[in-house]
């Protein structure tokens, strides 16, 4: 006996009501709490909502322990974030990269565009984070975990390029090694962020097909 | 999942395994497949379960793909390129692992 779509709304509601605020975290959860359900709708021969609230009140802890406890495999995240580096296209950007920087070293452009790298890199930084919120969080109103888990990198950049290159600090005398070290990590940290992107539109595209 | 630290390392290789003869799974379906093979003995729960799954994708030993089934959003896993190579190692490291703890627990046997 397949579910109706009430049924799936029902779920999900649940679910979002518990506090299973990231869509793809909570369609994963809906699709076993309903083939659980259905299972035991076709065995049982009972209705909808009573075996749901019997799913429910044995397997609530474990169903839940899926959304606790999250966060500590984002560290993965900086796996695959460092994985991305041996990318030919990322190796090669980088390349160039460095060669813009060592050959310019002696261009007087370079010394002002050094000096105002650091603050540059912050209002990226920013400008990445508050796209991110407006559009996911404002306009769609779907948070996804799968967008939301590779914020950790992100905030990591952010964190060493306060420290270490002082964005606010005027006339800081940056050495050049850690400009075009850094550079070179926002760099991988663009090709990344496409990456995980191409995933999600291909996984949205799925979607919307079927 | 049953209660014991053996069975929560063997998770992994667990899914990876399943993966490797089915092609593709869906997470209930990966936990139905467990309790009948091990005949009930072997119940993995959601709590292990999907942080698993999770992990290995991360890794990049499991690809996922999404399909529509009765009104909802089903997600599927498979194993990568890299996942099947892993799958192929871990099952190694495990038939040894359990040979040796064959020969240590049940020495006659060895004989």
């Amino acid at each position: 006996m397949a579910m109706n779509k009430e049924n799936i709304a029902f779920i999900d509601q649940f679910l979002k009501r518990n506090d299973v605020v990231y869509v793809d975290i909570r369609a994963e959860m809906t699709d076993h709490i309903a083939t659980a359900v259905e299972e035991r709708m076709q065995s049982g021969g009972l209705d909808f909502y009573e075996v749901f609230r019997n799913y429910v009140t044995i397997n609530k802890k474990e169903l839940f322990r899926m959304n606790k406890g999250i966060w500590w495999f984002s560290f993965q995240e900086v796996k695959k974030y460092f994985r991305v580096l041996i990318k030919p296209a990322s190796l090669l950007t980088n390349l160039c990269l460095i060669l813009f920087f060592v050959f310019s070293r002696n261009q007087s452009f370079y010394l002002s565009f050094k000096e105002n790298l650091p603050f540059y890199f912050l209002m990226t930084f920013l400008f990445v984070s508050v796209f991110n919120v407006i559009y996911f969080w404002i306009i769609r109103r779907e948070r996804y975990f799968f967008i939301e888990r590779n914020s950790i990198i992100l905030m990591i950049l952010y964190w060493i390029n306060l420290v270490m290159l002082r964005p606010f600090v005027t006339e800081s005398n940056l050495s050049d090694s850690l400009v075009i070290g850094f550079s070179c990590l926002c760099v991988i940290y663009v090709f990344y962020t496409i990456d995980q992107l191409k995933s999600f539109l291909k996984i949205r595209i799925i979607s919307n097909k079927n | 999942m049953k209660n014991s630290q053996l069975y929560k390392g063997s998770l992994n290789t667990i899914i990876m395994k399943l993966l490797e003869e089915k092609g593709r799974m869906y997470g209930y379906e990966i936990t139905q497949k467990v309790k009948e093979i091990t005949l009930g003995e072997l119940n993995i729960t959601e709590g292990a379960l999907y942080p698993a799954l999770h992990k290995l994708e991360a890794e990049g030993l499991l690809d996922v793909e999404i399909e529509k089934v009765d009104n909802r959003m089903r997600k599927y896993y498979k194993l990568t390129e890299k996942g099947t190579t892993e799958t192929v190692n871990r099952l190694a490291e495990l038939e040894e692992f359990i040979k040796n703890m064959q020969n240590i627990v049940n020495p006659k046997l060895s004989y």
